[in-house]
């Protein structure tokens, strides 16, 4: 049975755009078009069989069919049902590769392209917040020894890995993929505040000049919102539960203040905690009439939705990805994408040469997964491989870069002696 | 007045188009246009200023723009933001927005390739149609109606 036969997609006519999508993505991408490009092509992934489950869009898209063109056996499914583009799906059959994924299928039929993609019986696993490695353990169990490694892309993903392997429960390895420096440092924080708040003012239609933004949460994807919003002529109020963070964000020269003060007076507020439950019930009655709600989290349930459709008395949905709630004495409020990732769910997800990065750790993370053998647990990216990634990016761009040792390298081989 | 954030909308709707990042690329706005300068460096681009009057090179090198002559400046461009442009100044693969226009076809969707005689392209989104509504309420501001604002946003000012 060829690829189109087994995958389920919405509508294999869209291919042309997907097509033209996929192939703006190669033209800025340099350091997979080179670096992972060559290293992948030593044989290690030759014959091996490797499930990608990221928001999947062009970028996605593309680093899938690197790894099919290393010889893998590929099969790409969604990390959010609203974040899938069909165009992209239909592209990626007509080259060859199994897909199950379509835009905004219901939770069900989610859950059933992810068993589908498992019962594919995955090698390796390029996981996003664990979504697909969860799924298998849980119902597939009899699948986990196939795995040679698994590979994880957001932060809570690598909270969920962390919990499994404390509980005794990783049987595989998992590399730490958010964690690496060329991801965590420049997606998370460049890629993810860029894109979510051009989505924002895109939603809006209006500009960040004097508007009052609320961040919540201020680890890399909180930093990047804040510093972001503030050039553009937005005053900013950081909500921080954990001190240090909170005092990073105080020195960064950001109002810090509890939840209950930030809220009334905020223009936009931005969920960014990675957790759950960031914005619940009783913070939905502190917001001002014409407030704006955006999520750039991993879970579509850091704003409490369920809670804002109870307490409003109608909904109209001013366009697409637009919703306002009118809620009792005359207030209403603007929910972005159903609280799902703005920028991805709401646009075209993070920059096309962030992703150049993050999906380098990628494709380095599953070939080192596929040639190393590393031991069950969570595991580092290896920094070797980080610094690779850098330097070809910088080459790309053309900076360069002093040759010799660090200062601290040094220091360190002169102690140690 | 100069409406602050009015450039926003252009650059957006460049960078959406595209998907491309801002931050570390080379932008060079022509012909002056604070705003729009001023928000690409608000999302980190390294921005270069070209403007034919010597009282507005002077306003954008005060602040802290790079000014160049343009034919310089689009040889490093990256993301140029300009109302008309010389298609051979440009450095190959850069993204134009802001109102010029090239012929050619689709490469993405509301992205123009324009392949030029050499065989190299050149990029062109149509960005015209970008525009923020409160922006556009700040058009014809009137004392009075700034004082209504002001007083919406709950700001005071004496």
């Amino acid at each position: 049975m060829d690829a189109a036969a087994r995958s389920s997609i919405a509508d294999p006519s869209l291919a042309a755009e997907g097509e033209q999508r996929i192939r703006w993505v190669a033209r800025h991408s340099p350091v997979l078009n080179r670096l992972a490009r060559e290293r992948l092509a030593d044989g290690a992934l030759n014959g091996r069989r490797v499930a990608v489950v990221v928001h999947l869009e062009a970028k996605t898209a593309y680093l899938a069919t690197l790894f099919a063109e290393a010889g893998a056996d590929v099969v790409v499914a969604g990390s959010n049902p609203g974040t899938t583009q069909d165009s992209v799906c239909a592209a990626l059959v007509r080259r060859g590769i199994e897909v199950h994924g379509a835009h905004g299928i219901s939770e069900q039929d989610w859950q059933d392209d992810l068993l589908a993609t498992a019962d594919f019986e995955p090698e390796l696993i390029v996981d996003d917040g664990a979504e697909l490695t969860f799924r298998l353990l849980e119902y597939r169990p009899e699948l986990a020894e196939r795995v040679l490694g698994a590979s994880e892309e957001t932060t809570t993903g690598v909270a969920r890995f962390r919990a499994l392997e404390a509980a005794g429960r990783l049987p595989f390895p998992v590399i730490a993929a958010n964690d690496a420096w060329c991801k965590h440092l420049i997606d998370n924080r460049f890629g993810t505040a860029h894109s979510t708040l051009l989505a924002i003012l895109r939603l809006t239609g209006e500009s960040a000049a004097g508007k009052r933004f609320c961040i919540i949460g201020y680890g890399f994807v909180g930093r990047g919102l804040a510093q972001y919003a503030e050039g553009l002529g937005g005053r900013v109020t950081v909500v921080e539960v954990d001190p240090v963070p909170a005092l990073e964000a105080h020195i960064d020269g950001h109002r810090v203040a509890r939840l209950e003060e930030a809220l009334p007076d905020a223009d936009v507020v931005v969920t960014a905690t990675g957790g759950i439950g960031a914005l619940s019930n009783g913070a939905l009655a502190l917001l001002k009439d014409g407030a704006v709600l955006a999520n750039a989290g991993h879970h579509d349930h850091e704003i409490d939705v369920e809670a804002l459709q109870r307490a409003a008395d109608g909904m109209e949905e001013s366009r697409r990805n637009v919703r306002v709630y009118r809620l009792p004495h005359g207030r209403s409020v603007t929910l972005l994408a159903e609280g799902r990732l703005v920028n991805i769910a709401g646009a075209d997800g993070h920059p096309v040469e962030i992703m150049d990065l993050s999906f380098s750790v990628q494709a380095l993370a599953a070939h080192h997964l596929a040639s190393a053998r590393l031991d069950p647990g969570v595991h580092r990216f290896p920094a070797e491989l980080d610094r690779d990634i850098a330097r070809r990016k910088l080459a790309a761009v053309g900076v360069e870069l002093d040759e010799g040792a660090s200062v601290l390298g040094r220091i360190a081989e002169e102690w140690s002696l | 007045m100069t409406v602050p954030g009015s450039g926003q909308a252009v650059i957006g709707a460049l960078l959406d188009a595209t998907n491309l990042l801002a931050s570390g690329k080379v932008l060079v706005v022509l012909g002056w246009d604070r705003e729009a300068a001023r928000a690409a460096r608000a999302l980190r681009a390294r921005v270069i200023v070209c403007c034919s009057d010597p009282l507005e090179a002077l306003e954008a090198h005060r602040d802290g723009f790079d000014v160049l002559p343009p034919a310089e400046a689009l040889a490093h461009a990256e993301l140029v933001i300009a109302r008309e442009v010389d298609a051979d100044l440009l450095r190959e693969g850069a993204v134009v927005g802001g109102g010029a226009l090239l012929p050619g076809e689709e490469a993405r969707g509301g992205v123009i390739e324009h392949v030029r005689p050499d065989g190299t392209s050149v990029f062109v989104v149509d960005t015209s149609g970008a525009a923020h509504a409160d922006v556009q309420a700040l058009a014809d501001v009137t004392p009075e109606t700034a004082e209504a604002m002001l007083a919406r946003r709950g700001v005071r000012y004496r």
